[in-house]
C-alpha cells in the first residue's frame, strides 16, 4: 500500500494497510487464517482519478472539435479561408486573452501550494484572482463576438450577411437590402424631410432619385451630405449600375470582373486587392466608353432640337401641335441621356475614390450600418467552426468560474486543497484548450 | 499527488509561467515575420509545434505530471491515441471533400477563382 498517496481524502477503508474484508478472515490448509490485504490500484484519490477520467474524455471531445476544424480549414482551396483581419479577428487580442488564461494558471497553481500550507488567505486571495482573470478572458471574448455580429458574420443566414462568391445571387440580395434600405427610409421619414433632404418628390422611383445625383456632389464620405443622400447615391452607383451592365454585357469574364468590384466596394478583402486594381482601370475605361457614347448621342438630340426650334411654321396650329411633340420627344431622350451621363460620372467618382483609397479601402459595410451583404468565401463554416470552438471553450471557462465562485466562500486550508487542486486541474486544461485554439483561429 | 508539500516550487511555476508567455509572443512573431518561412505550410508546424510545447509544459508543472507516478499514462495515452485516430478518420471525407464534389456544388462553393489564382 503506497500510504504517501493516500494521504489525502479517500474513506478509511480505502487505507487499510492489513484490513480484512467483509470481517472474515479464511481458513487455509494448514488452519490458520490468512488475511485480505487491500492494494490501491492508483496512488491517487477518487477525486482526482475521477477528475482524470473526466479529463480524458474532455480530451477526446475537444480533440474531435480541433481535427474538425483542422479537415475543415485545410480541405478548402487555397487562399479562400477568411483571414482573421476579414473577420475581425485582432491577433494581438487573442494573444492578450492567451496571457490572461496563462497567468490565471499560474494564480490557481499559487492557490493550491498556499492552501496545502494553510494559509488560507493567500490561498484565497490567488483564488480570487484566477476567478477574476477568467472573468477578464470571457470579458475580451464577449467583446470579440460583438464585432463579429455587428458585421453580420453569423453561422446562419438570416443574420448572417455572407455570401460565398460574388454572382446573381449576390448581386440580387444587395439589390433587395438597398431597396429594403430605400423603403424604410421613406416609412420613416416625413414628406418635408425627404423634399428637403434629396430635393426629390415624395414618392422616389429608382430613375427619379438617380436624377438628382448630379446634385448630390459628395462621393462617399463627405459630412456634408445626409445618409439619404448618400443611400440613394450609393445604390444607384453601385448595384443599379452593376445590375444594368451585367445584364447587357455578355462577356463572362467581363460580368464577373463587375461583380468582383461590387463586392470589394462593399466589403473588401485587402489580399484581393492587386485582382481588384486591375478590375477597377478596366472598369474605368468601360465608364468612359460609355460617357464618350453617351455624349454622341446628347450632342445628336440637341443638335436635333435646335434644328426643330427654329423652324417655326408660318402656318396653322395643327403643324405647330406636331413640331411641339417631337420636340417634346426629344427633349425627353435628352433627359433620359444626361441622366444616364450623370450616372456614369458619378460611378466614375465612386470608382476613382476606390482606387486612390487602394487596399486601405474599408468598404461601405464599414462605413454605414447598412447591412450589405458581403462575399466571404467559406465565411459560414470559418463562422460555424470558430463560435462552436470558442463558445464550448467559453463554457467551460464559465463553468471553471462558479466552481471558484463556490468555493472561495470556503475555508481554503489543507481540507481544502484536494478540491482546489481538482479544480485547478479542470482549469489548466481549459488553458491547453485555448493553447491549441489561438494560433489555429488567430495566426493560421 | 505525490509532490512534496514542503518544497517550495513558486520560482519554478513563475519560471513556467514567464516561458509560455514567451512561446505565446514567439507564436505571434511566427505568424507576422516576413519572409522566415518560404511556405505558410512550415509557419504552420513551427507554430503548432510552439502549442504543443507549451501545452507540455502546462501538464508537466501545473498539473504536476513531472511528479506523478506512471498512471498517467494509462490515462493519457489511449485518450491521445483514439484522439489522433478520430482527426485522421476525418481526413478522407473531410478534408478531401471538394475532390468528390460534382460540377453543380463546385459552381456554389467557395472557389479561388472567384478572385483569381490562390495567394
Amino acid at each position: 500500500m503506497n500510504s504517501k498517496a493516500n494521504h489525502d481524502h479517500t474513506s478509511p477503508s480505502e487505507h487499510g494497510e492489513s484490513h480484512v474484508r467483509g470481517g472474515h478472515g479464511h481458513d487455509s490448509a494448514d488452519g490458520h487464517a490468512s488475511v485480505l490485504s487491500y492494494q490501491a490500484c492508483l496512488p491517487i484519490s477518487r477525486g482526482k482519478l475521477a477528475l482524470w477520467l473526466f479529463l480524458s474524455t474532455e480530451i477526446m471531445f475537444f480533440a474531435a472539435l480541433i481535427g474538425s476544424y483542422i479537415v475543415l480549414r485545410f480541405g478548402v482551396p487555397d487562399g479562400t479561408w477568411p483571414a482573421p483581419k476579414v473577420v475581425h479577428l485582432l491577433e494581438w487580442v487573442g494573444a492578450l486573452n492567451t496571457c490572461v488564461l496563462l497567468l490565471s494558471s499560474v494564480t490557481v497553481v499559487f492557490a493550491f501550494e498556499a492552501a496545502k500550507q494553510n494559509r488560507t488567505q493567500v490561498a484565497k486571495t490567488w483564488l480570487g484572482l484566477t476567478l477574476l482573470l477568467g472573468c477578464g478572458f470571457l470579458g475580451i471574448k464577449a467583446w470579440e463576438y460583438s464585432g463579429k455580429i455587428s458585421h453580420g458574420i453569423y453561422p446562419q443566414r438570416p443574420r448572417s450577411l455572407m455570401y460565398e462568391r460574388p454572382d446573381l445571387n449576390y448581386l440580387s440580395a444587395v439589390k433587395q437590402r438597398f431597396t429594403e434600405l430605400v423603403s424604410a427610409r421613406d416609412k420613416t421619414a416625413s414628406d418635408t424631410q425627404k423634399n428637403k433632404v434629396a430635393g426629390v418628390a415624395p414618392k422616389v422611383g429608382p430613375t427619379e432619385s438617380a436624377g438628382e445625383l448630379v446634385k448630390v456632389r459628395s462621393v462617399v464620405l463627405e459630412d456634408h451630405a445626409s445618409d439619404a443622400d448618400r443611400l440613394l447615391f450609393l445604390r444607384e452607383t453601385t448595384v443599379g449600375w452593376t445590375e444594368r451592365r451585367v445584364g447587357r454585357v455578355r462577356n463572362p469574364f467581363v460580368q464577373q470582373e463587375m461583380l468582383d468590384v461590387l463586392a470589394f466596394m462593399i466589403y473588401p478583402e485587402a489580399a484581393n486587392w492587386p485582382h481588384i486594381e486591375g478590375c477597377l482601370q478596366r472598369e474605368t475605361l468601360r465608364v468612359q466608353q460609355e460617357l464618350d457614347e453617351m455624349a454622341g448621342q446628347q450632342k445628336t438630340l440637341r443638335d436635333k432640337i435646335a434644328a426643330i426650334a427654329p423652324a417655326e411654321p408660318a402656318g396653322g396650329a395643327a403643324v405647330d401641335a406636331t413640331i411641339a411633340a417631337e420636340r417634346v420627344v426629344l427633349e425627353n431622350e435628352l433627359a433620359a441621356v444626361d441622366l444616364q451621363i450623370s450616372q456614369w460620372k458619378s460611378r466614375g467618382q465612386l470608382l476613382a475614390e476606390v482606387q486612390a483609397s487602394g487596399s486601405e479601402w474599408e468598404g461601405l459595410n464599414h462605413h454605414y450600418h447598412w447591412g450589405l451583404p458581403i462575399v466571404l468565401p467559406n465565411g459560414n463554416t470559418w463562422a460555424s467552426t470558430y463560435f462552436l470552438l470558442t463558445g464550448l471553450h467559453a463554457i467551460h471557462v464559465l463553468v471553471g468560474l462558479i466552481a471558484f465562485v463556490l468555493l472561495l466562500p470556503r475555508t481554503l486550508g489543507p481540507m481544502a486543497a484536494p478540491w482546489i487542486e481538482n479544480l485547478a486541474l479542470y482549469w489548466h486544461f481549459v488553458d491547453i484548450v485555448w493553447i491549441f485554439l489561438f494560433p489555429l483561429l488567430y495566426l493560421f | 499527488m505525490s509532490d512534496d508539500a514542503h518544497v517550495n516550487r513558486t520560482p519554478l511555476f513563475f519560471g513556467v509561467f514567464i516561458v509560455l508567455v514567451g512561446l505565446t509572443l514567439a507564436s505571434f512573431w511566427v505568424a507576422n515575420a516576413e519572409g522566415l518561412f518560404a511556405l505558410p505550410q512550415t509557419k504552420w508546424q513551427v507554430m503548432i509545434g510552439i502549442s504543443t510545447a507549451k501545452a507540455a509544459l502546462v501538464v508537466l508543472f501545473f498539473m504536476h505530471f513531472w511528479w506523478e507516478q506512471s498512471w498517467k499514462y494509462l490515462l493519457t495515452i489511449p485518450t491521445m491515441l483514439m484522439a489522433v485516430i478520430l482527426v485522421v478518420a476525418l481526413i478522407p471525407d473531410i478534408m478531401h471533400r471538394r475532390q468528390s464534389y460534382s460540377e453543380t456544388r463546385l459552381n456554389h462553393s467557395a472557389a479561388e477563382d472567384a478572385y483569381g489564382p490562390a495567394k
